[in-house]
Formats: C-alpha cells, sequence, structure tokens
C-alpha cells in the first residue's frame, strides 16, 4: 500500500510507514479486531469445556446410579426369589380349632392303622414340613412313619415295574441307607414295632434276605458297607435270588 | 429445544425396558407358579385327578395317587380302603402266609363297593387263593 503522508510503498499489515513512520490506520484497526476476537474465543472457548465437563460429570453419575439401581433390584429379587424357592417352610400354617380338629383325624387314622395316610395329613398341614412342629405328640412315630413310607414306596415301584415285565430292582445301596435311617432311629414311637414287621416282610419275602442278614443290616454302622454272600455288590445277589424265586 | 441424542438417554431407555420386563416376567412366573399351586392342591382338582387315573390306569394305581398327591382327606376313603386291599395283595404275593391277607380283602369284599374296585379286589382274591 501507500503511505498517506510520504507516498512510499510498504505491507499492508504493518502498523507504521518504514520511511516517513506514519501510523497505517488500517493496519492499525484490524490489529484491535484481532485482538477481541482472540479474548472473545478464550472467554467462549474456557466456558465451553467447563460446560461440557459439568455436563458429562452429570450424566455420568446419574448413569451409574441407574446401573447400580437396576443391579441392585435384580439382586433383591434373585433374593426374594430363592428365599421363597428353597426356604422349605410350608405354606400350610393351621392353628386354632383346625389343628384340634388334625390331631384328632391323626389319632383317628393311627387307630385304624392307616400310618401312611397319618402321616400325609401331618406333613401336608405342618409349617415345617417332615419335622411335625406342629404335632409334637406324635412326632416320633410321624417319624418312622416317615421314614417307612419312603421304603415302603420304592419296594411297591419295583414290585409294580416287575408285574409290568421289566427287569428286577433289586436291593441297591441307597435303599440300605434309607433302611438304616429307618432301623436306626432312636424314636421309641409305638408304631415302630410293627413298620418293622412290615419291612422285615419285604426284605424277607421280596428281596429274598435270610434272617441273619436282616439282622445283619440292622445292627450295620452308618457308613458301612452291606454285603450278602461276602460280596459288595448286593444288587447282583438279591437279582440273581429273586430271579431264582419268582421265575421258578 | 434440548438436544435428546445423547447415549446415556439411549442408555436408561434400555435399562429400564429390560427392567421392566424382568419384572413382569418374574411376576407372571410367580403368579403362575401360586395360581397352579393353589390349583393342583384344592381338593376338587385332586379328586378329579385321582379319578383320571383310576380309569386310565386302574385301582391298582389308587396307591400311588394318594401318596403322591397327599390325598388325606375323608372325601378319598373309598380310595384309600381300596389301596388297603391293594397293599395286602403285593404282600400276600410275596408272603408265605397268605390267610390274613386273603382275610382282609374278603372282609373289603363284604361292603360291596362295585364297579371296577370290586371287580379288581375279586380278582385279586382269587390269585392269591390260587397260589
Amino acid at each position: 500500500m501507500k503511505c498517506t503522508n510520504c507516498g512510499a510503498d510498504f505491507a499492508s499489515d504493518q502498523l507504521r510507514c518504514p520511511y516517513c513512520g506514519t501510523v497505517n490506520e488500517h493496519a492499525l484497526k484490524l490489529a484491535k479486531e484481532l485482538q477481541t476476537y482472540d479474548a472473545a474465543y478464550e472467554k467462549k472457548r474456557d466456558e465451553l469445556l467447563e460446560n461440557g465437563t459439568n455436563r458429562v460429570l452429570r450424566h455420568l453419575t446419574f448413569g451409574l446410579g441407574m446401573v447400580f439401581l437396576a443391579i441392585a433390584i435384580i439382586f433383591l429379587g434373585f433374593v426374594a426369589f430363592y428365599q421363597y424357592r428353597f426356604s422349605g417352610e410350608s405354606s400350610y400354617q393351621v392353628s386354632g380349632t383346625r389343628l384340634v380338629r388334625n390331631k384328632e383325624m391323626i389319632a383317628n387314622y393311627m387307630d385304624e392303622g392307616q400310618y401312611i395316610r397319618a402321616y400325609l395329613l401331618a406333613s401336608t398341614t405342618d409349617p415345617t414340613g417332615e419335622r411335625f412342629q406342629n404335632y409334637p405328640e406324635y412326632a416320633a412315630e410321624l417319624f418312622d412313619i416317615y421314614n417307612y413310607s419312603i421304603i415302603l414306596t420304592g419296594v411297591l415301584q419295583s414290585m409294580d415295574s416287575m408285574d409290568e415285565g421289566n427287569n428286577y430292582a433289586a436291593l441297591q445301596d441307597t435303599d440300605v441307607i434309607s433302611l438304616q435311617i429307618f432301623y436306626g432311629s432312636d424314636e421309641n414311637s409305638a408304631v415302630k414295632d410293627e413298620l418293622v414287621q412290615e419291612i422285615d416282610g419285604y426284605l424277607r419275602d421280596y428281596y429274598r434276605l435270610t434272617e441273619e442278614e436282616i439282622e445283619t443290616l440292622k445292627a450295620l454302622e452308618p457308613g458301612k458297607q452291606f454285603t450278602l454272600e461276602g460280596s459288595a455288590d448286593i444288587e447282583s445277589v438279591t437279582k440273581r435270588r429273586m430271579e431264582a424265586y419268582f421265575e421258578k | 429445544m434440548k438436544n435428546r441424542s445423547n447415549a446415556w438417554y439411549y442408555m436408561l431407555i434400555v435399562i429400564f425396558t429390560v427392567l421392566f420386563f424382568a419384572c413382569m416376567a418374574f411376576c407372571f412366573g410367580r403368579f403362575r407358579q401360586l395360581s397352579r399351586s393353589y390349583m393342583t392342591r384344592s381338593l376338587s382338582y385332586r379328586l378329579e385327578v385321582i379319578e383320571l387315573d383310576e380309569n386310565m390306569f386302574g385301582p391298582a394305581h389308587n396307591f400311588f395317587s394318594l401318596y403322591f398327591d397327599r390325598d388325606y382327606e375323608e372325601e378319598f376313603d373309598e380310595y384309600w380302603a381300596f389301596s388297603d386291599v391293594w397293599l395286602a395283595y403285593m404282600q400276600g404275593r410275596i408272603s408265605g402266609d397268605k390267610k390274613p391277607y386273603i382275610d382282609e380283602i374278603k372282609s373289603y369284599l363284604e361292603t360291596a363297593p362295585g364297579g371296577t374296585r370290586e371287580k379288581a379286589a375279586k380278582q385279586y382274591l382269587e390269585e392269591l387263593e390260587a397260589k
């Protein structure tokens, strides 16, 4: 550009004329504008940075809070469900006249020899299932009947399957455990002798055990292996005996 | 208008949708479980089931129906009476002394129950007497 004072040529972004020193008004105006823009830009940049950080932090806190809340709700749901599912408490809690009536019914069933029916009544209407908390006066008898019913249904089911032409469901180690629990219970109940006699009958007549073997089984200590004819494979031995007896 | 296209909003929508469906599924499952348990435990339902079982599998199945469905009420008296006969028959089959079991079946037949139960009891009696 040309100097307004001396007319010399010089660059338009220079603030003064290099020959006479006259101020270049145009360049000065531009420089001032640039300064203003710079300040505004810096201010705006700082403001944006601050706001953005705050917003991100706020959303992050809220989002994480929601995630934790969701996890907590799901966890509580699982806890509540499993507590209900595996609590072992029956929803049948009886009291008052109904309890008295149930006790009368149990007494009647016991007198009539319907032991399993008495046990079913007691276990169904007891909040503790097999512990018979509602019926402490019959607890010893009911516990024996409970163990007896497990053995009886097992025997009857295997007899049933034998009728249908399936293989002989011979005496197994798991049956021996049930028998040990039944014979080994310390409860001195009034029905024990009768039930023992019946189970002895099934062991003798169905599984073909001898009297000595039954006595050995009764005296067997928990955890010890029950053997027949010197063999631990009681299933094969009883199966052979049953086949020989029932197919003759 | 506020800019709603933030990823967090979508994330929250997904979380609450999943939560909502999880809760609904849980409630539905619990409701179905409870309603079924009340239905299957009801006396009328169990009476219907044992009657169906008797028609389908014969009266010999009564003992297992009574035991596994926990039918202890007075309404099942006749089923229990027959299941005692069936038990006597099962014991009599394997026992050396069949007389007490034969007597038990005979005393049951004195009441003349009629129908398939009487027919089955007579069959048990014949079978035990023949052995």
